[in-house]
């Protein structure tokens, strides 16, 4: 390994440690609250290193949301499998609700909405990272499950709106008013039957 | 009009006017920057008056929201003839009502809440958030009643249209803090009813 790769390697150490520190923090303090020396020191860091790496609090609030979501996330690996459009459903919403619910992301969701006020620019990034991506990711999918004959044509922006709709309805709309609202027991019996409503409407 | 009437009429104006300073103080402070003292003055009250119409910020912050969550008259499923019209009515008058009294805002206030006051916001989610959940899936059922929606579970039903209304005009409206109901919100509410009604429409 030449001196390229090693400094690559500390780099990215440092840049997933930060992460990590940055991540507890903000959720134990908020973010208004949240200090950037503390998050340095925590990460074993400089300020000045952390800054390296990320341009400001916002920014690096931004790549722990993303991190958040994007953990277990690749939707389009599973579309090439035998599974059934239902089951392909299934995987989405489960993977989509580990998400929300191992990662902490309705906690720093919360985080973001309580401050959206005061800080407009890092609430506005956060729904672009939260819903932009994740959306235009399930819409491809579908498109392509269209073209495959194995969805309805159907208007796919609305169609992926509605699935996901539905399910931050059950499960993500009440934990954001409760901390303490986990998965229930019967989650899978509840993604089943939304699916079941999407099928209805649009499986060919 | 006797004294007694004269005293109630003071006594009306003064809630009235407790209410709308302590709705537009918890909007610009919060909940827990939001001060008492400041409430009565701007409602031009003593605060040992403001505690006897409301006897503490909890008390005051619940009647704030029942305000803004009232049903109004309009707020039923009329009766008439199409059933897509019918529905779509509906969700705007509800989307409406929402966005001019700044409902998320007032929920922004609860979510800031849940990791200082996990119980309150609960209390709040509870009493207020639900009950409009409720409120849909029972007006769904009438149009089942009347023969104008197929017998469905009403309580999927509601997830349907209003996760798919919440996707597009309410998620983004938690994020926004100046967003406004969008000029094609009908449009949207519209594709949405016609979704639901190919599923569940007699």
């Amino acid at each position: 390994m030449g001196l390229e790769d090693y400094r690559r390697n500390v780099s990215e150490t440092k840049h997933a440690s930060i992460l990590k520190a940055g991540r507890e923090v903000f959720l134990r303090d908020g973010f208004a609250r949240a200090a950037v020396a503390e998050i340095a020191r925590d990460a074993d860091v400089s300020t000045a290193t952390l800054y390296k790496h990320f341009a400001s609090k916002e920014e690096l609030f931004a790549a722990i949301i993303m991190d958040a979501v994007t953990r277990v996330e690749d939707i389009s690996d599973q579309e090439g499998s035998d599974e059934t459009f239902a089951d392909l459903l299934l995987t989405i919403g489960r993977t989509y609700l580990a998400n929300q619910f191992e990662h902490r992301a309705n906690d720093l969701m919360r985080i973001v909405i309580g401050e959206s006020s005061a800080n407009p620019g890092l609430a506005a990034e956060t729904l672009r990272v939260l819903t932009g991506r994740r959306r235009q990711r399930l819409v491809t999918l579908f498109d392509r499950l269209v073209e495959r004959g194995i969805m309805k044509p159907n208007d796919t922006d609305l169609s992926a709106q509605l699935i996901s709709g539905m399910i931050k309805e059950l499960f993500v709309w009440p934990a954001l008013f409760d901390s303490s609202f986990a998965l229930p027991p019967d989650t899978d019996e509840k993604l089943r039957a939304i699916i079941q409503v999407f099928l209805a409407r649009y499986e060919a | 009009m006797g004294l007694e009437n004269y005293r109630r009429s003071v006594s009306e104006a003064k809630h009235a006017s407790i209410l709308k300073a302590g709705r537009d103080v918890f909007l610009r402070d919060g909940y827990s920057r939001a001060a008492v003292s400041d409430i009565a003055r701007d409602a031009n009250v003593s605060t040992a008056t403001l505690y006897k119409h409301f006897r503490s910020k909890e008390e005051l912050f619940d009647a704030v929201l029942q305000e803004a969550y009232e049903a109004d008259e309009s707020d039923s499923i009329a009766e008439g003839a199409d059933t897509e019209d019918l529905i779509v009515a509906y969700c705007m008058r509800v989307l409406q009502s929402q966005y001019e009294r700044r409902v998320h805002a007032l929920l922004r206030i609860i979510i800031a809440e849940v990791p200082k006051a996990p119980q309150r916001a609960r209390h709040l989610y509870e009493n207020f958030v639900t009950p409009r959940h409720v409120a849909s899936a029972q007006a769904l059922e009438r149009l089942v009643a009347l023969g104008k929606l197929k017998p469905h579970d009403t309580y999927y039903g509601a997830c349907f249209l209003g996760g798919v209304m919440k996707e597009y005009l309410v998620w983004p409206a938690l994020f926004d803090a100046s967003m406004t109901l969008p000029d094609n919100a009908e449009a949207i509410v519209r594709q949405a009813v016609r979704a639901y009604l190919e599923l569940y429409g007699a």
